[in-house]
């Protein structure tokens, strides 16, 4: 099967909510800078790090007692994710101007869609440059910008080459990807995660080339389709085109919310209450996607590090629902049967399964036609007067995180 | 003990207490076959808790009981010729299989762990039913019940015995159904019995019509069928079962009289294209026409087919399986399915036959 050549590019931008925070402070321009929460709420990791920052060998993800250890003038700048988001969102109008096909596939990377816009903009290799010059001068953010025949070799053209690149741009097409990839370590290949790599360098296979070298068939046989999906990495082979938005109905198979505790929850009462606010959010988004779920799932990480302990269970719903009264005694059950009784660190409720809302099947003994009506007045109190505008007597007690986490937006401050 | 069996005839037997064997339990004495003899007879006896099956052979020979593993059931299926010889130990629990060439050596074990089940002899005034009947009202009545565990009374078929029948009522909170049968005299207790479903399906499996009548009666926390000499008993479930006739209409808004097998046949073409947990088609009745269509992401289909309608047109949605379900079990060529609105319920009857209906509630668009 051939396939037609398109022009993806991918669009990364640079230690981004560093970029973005030293665009709003230019005097903090070439100083080693990280954006990171509060120390004493144990939100105190590495969010990001300047260029500056990182060549001291700090990384996202550190704790930041230890950046201060590896480079003891480092600039702490506290989160701010509105900021951020409008940013990103200013980038994608830019790109906007070159493309109808933009597709964000996190914060700080987009996809884009170029075939056919060559007749209006010339070769790639000038669209790509316009473009980085354009978010450098109206956002004052660096971009990097890695072109592929699909959205494959873009991304490794962004992570491997462009990165690196004084120029920010690198293409990689189905002629050269194997010149320049067959050396790379094979954790360098989109979609080998660390458990991956240590299973191919079991099987001696130590490089992108290795892999490619092997038969197709070893690794259907070995793996199934996600052996196969790896396989094709290897050649540069993508079949996908630009994702479609993230977010966006289509494609969203489930709702989740996840979080790690101010403190070790060592009490069920507590954890319930963390448990019904989730359940609350996790329910009020699907119904904002209008859209019900038939599986809930709950994890739990224990607060031991060194002795890992947790679960992530699900079971399937009676009948779909959007609702917390109906979600919540399964939450719990489901939490109840699994839980070891240690101090939790870190609890998650996700609804999976959704099915659409507009459909609903009647039934005898259920309410949810009220119920509809009662969860459709507290949303829209929601939305005028933000989530702590209605809430459960429960977010009043000790333990509950409503009202510490209403005014941040992913765990961070907005 | 030494007993000489045929091999398919003591197959049969097996094959029928093996219905009422756990799947898994922690006691471990259920997951045998208890085998008694008290000289004049054999009995084979399985139970779950829930269900007991108990088969009685005629049979002269000394007395005692065993434990058969649930193993016996494979290695009867599987001998190699018609001929075998069974020799029991009451003392030690070994079993020695002799067929052809063949020698099976097994360990039973004490019967005594075996939980008791009392001997239930054939009461005077018992509901007696031609098999073939009650075969037909279960297989229109039982797979309406849910197996869905968070309504635990909706795991249950009811049983209400009445003045000169019973009627049978099954739903899972979507849809109903209630089956009549009249012209029948006993003489126990008038009373209702919510009997598992789960148990109910094990029933019409080994219901045999080579007995023509089965009897039903209470007895103690259970009912039991019996035919020829086999006693099926059924634990009864103590749950209420909640009043659904309240959602059956008085008077239809839209009738229609359509032809079984066509209908079948369009729908389950339509339900090609349906999807989702919903399974959603849509009817449309008007001008003495009923179109079935269908549109999901797959694309979209219609067919149309000619009915006799009395009333309002309407459209309306429905989950197509429920609806494929009842035209699969009932044996009439035309039905009746009565509407009443596009939120009211569909209910299916057959012609001249009272003692019928089949409820579905349909979905609602939002």
């Amino acid at each position: 099967m051939t396939q037609s050549r398109r022009t993806i590019f991918l669009a990364d931008m640079q230690s981004f909510y560093a970029s973005v925070e030293i665009a709003r402070n230019p005097s903090l321009r070439g100083k080693p800078l990280v954006v990171c929460g509060d120390p004493a709420l144990r939100h105190g990791i590495v969010l990001a790090a300047s260029p500056e920052a990182k060549a001291y060998g700090i990384k996202s993800g550190q704790p930041a007692w230890e950046c201060r250890r590896l480079c003891p003038w480092t600039v702490f700048v506290r989160p701010h994710m509105q900021t951020y988001i409008d940013y990103s969102l200013r980038i994608t109008r830019i790109f906007e101007q070159f493309t109808d096909r933009v597709a964000p596939y996190s914060i700080d990377e987009q996809f884009l869609d170029l075939t056919g816009c060559e007749k209006i903009f010339g070769p790639p290799r000038e669209i790509a440059a316009a473009m980085i010059k354009r978010v450098w001068e109206e956002t004052g953010v660096r971009c990097r910008i890695g072109h592929g025949e699909n959205p494959l070799q873009a991304k490794m053209a962004c992570d491997r080459f462009a990165k690196h690149s004084k120029a920010g741009y690198f293409e990689l097409n189905h002629d050269n990807y194997s010149v320049y990839t067959k050396d790379l370590p094979i954790g360098d290949l989109f979609g080998v995660g660390h458990r991956m790599e240590r299973n191919f360098h079991r099987m001696g296979v130590r490089t992108i080339g290795h892999l490619a070298g092997l038969p197709r068939e070893t690794l259907v046989r070995r793996w199934g389709v996600n052996g196969e999906l790896l396989w094709l990495n290897a050649h540069g082979i993508d079949y996908s085109t630009v994702p479609p938005a993230v977010g966006s109905a289509a494609v969203q198979k489930g709702v989740g919310q996840s979080l790690t505790l101010p403190r070790d929850y060592a009490a069920l009462k507590e954890i319930e209450v963390v448990l019904l606010e989730m359940t609350e959010e996790v329910c009020y988004r699907a119904r904002a996607l209008g859209r019900r779920g038939t599986i809930v799932n709950v994890y739990c990480r224990g607060a031991d590090f060194d002795h890992p302990s947790g679960f992530s269970r699900q079971k399937k719903l009676p009948e779909a629902t959007a609702f917390a009264t109906d979600v919540y005694p399964f939450v719990c059950r489901l939490f109840r049967r699994h839980w070891d009784g240690k101090p939790v660190r870190t609890l998650g409720v996700a609804l999976t399964g959704l099915v659409d809302c507009r459909e609903q099947q009647l039934s005898f003994f259920s309410r949810q036609e009220k119920k509809n009506a009662l969860n459709r007045a507290m949303d829209v109190v929601r939305q005028r007067y933000g989530k702590t505008g209605l809430f459960r007597a429960a977010s009043l007690t000790p333990g509950a995180q409503l009202f510490p986490r209403a005014t941040r937006i992913g765990g961070h401050e907005a | 003990m030494k007993i000489q069996i045929q091999k398919n005839e003591f197959n049969s037997y097996l094959n029928i207490v093996e219905k009422a064997l756990p799947i898994r339990s922690t006691i471990p004495a259920i997951n045998n076959i208890l085998l008694q003899s008290d000289n004049k007879k054999l009995t084979l006896t399985a139970t779950n808790l829930e269900l007991a099956i108990k088969v009685t052979i005629p049979f002269e020979g000394e007395a005692g009981a065993i434990l058969l593993p649930s193993k016996i059931v494979d290695i009867v299926r599987y001998l190699p010729e018609t001929d075998a010889s069974l020799d029991l130990n009451w003392e030690t629990f070994r079993i020695n299989i002799e067929s052809g060439p063949s020698n099976f050596l097994l360990n039973g074990s004490d019967p005594a762990d075996y939980p008791l089940i009392e001997e239930i002899s054939l009461p005077e005034g018992a509901f007696k039913i031609k098999t073939s009947t009650l075969k037909q009202v279960l297989r229109e009545v039982v797979f309406v019940a849910s197996t869905e565990e968070s309504r635990p009374a909706f795991n249950g078929v009811l049983f209400e015995f009445k003045e000169n029948g019973i009627t049978l009522t099954a739903s899972d909170t979507y849809r109903l159904v209630i089956r009549e049968i009249t012209g029948y005299s006993f003489s126990f207790e008038k009373q209702r019995y919510l009997i598992p479903a789960k148990s109910l399906r094990e029933l019409m499996k080994v219901l045999d019509e080579d007995a023509e009548y089965v009897s039903i009666f209470p007895d103690r926390e259970q009912l039991v069928f019996y035919f020829n000499n086999i006693h099926f008993m059924t634990r009864v479930l103590n749950e209420k079962y909640p009043d659904v006739r309240g959602v059956i209409p008085k008077q239809y808004q839209t009738r229609i009289k359509v032809e079984r097998k066509p209908l079948e046949e369009t729908i389950s073409r339509a339900t090609l294209l349906a999807e989702g947990i919903n399974q959603v088609i849509q009817l449309e009745i008007a001008d003495q026409l009923i179109k079935v269509k269908v549109s999901s992401q797959l694309g979209s289909m219609e067919e149309t087919l000619p009915t006799a309608q009395e009333g309002d047109p309407l459209a309306i949605y429905v989950n197509s399986r429920f609806i494929l379900d009842i035209l699969k079990v009932v044996e009439e060529k035309e039905l009746f399915i009565d509407l009443h609105g596009k939120e009211g319920p569909i209910i299916f009857r057959i012609p001249d036959d009272e003692n019928f209906l089949y409820l579905v509630l349909p979905i609602k668009m939002g």
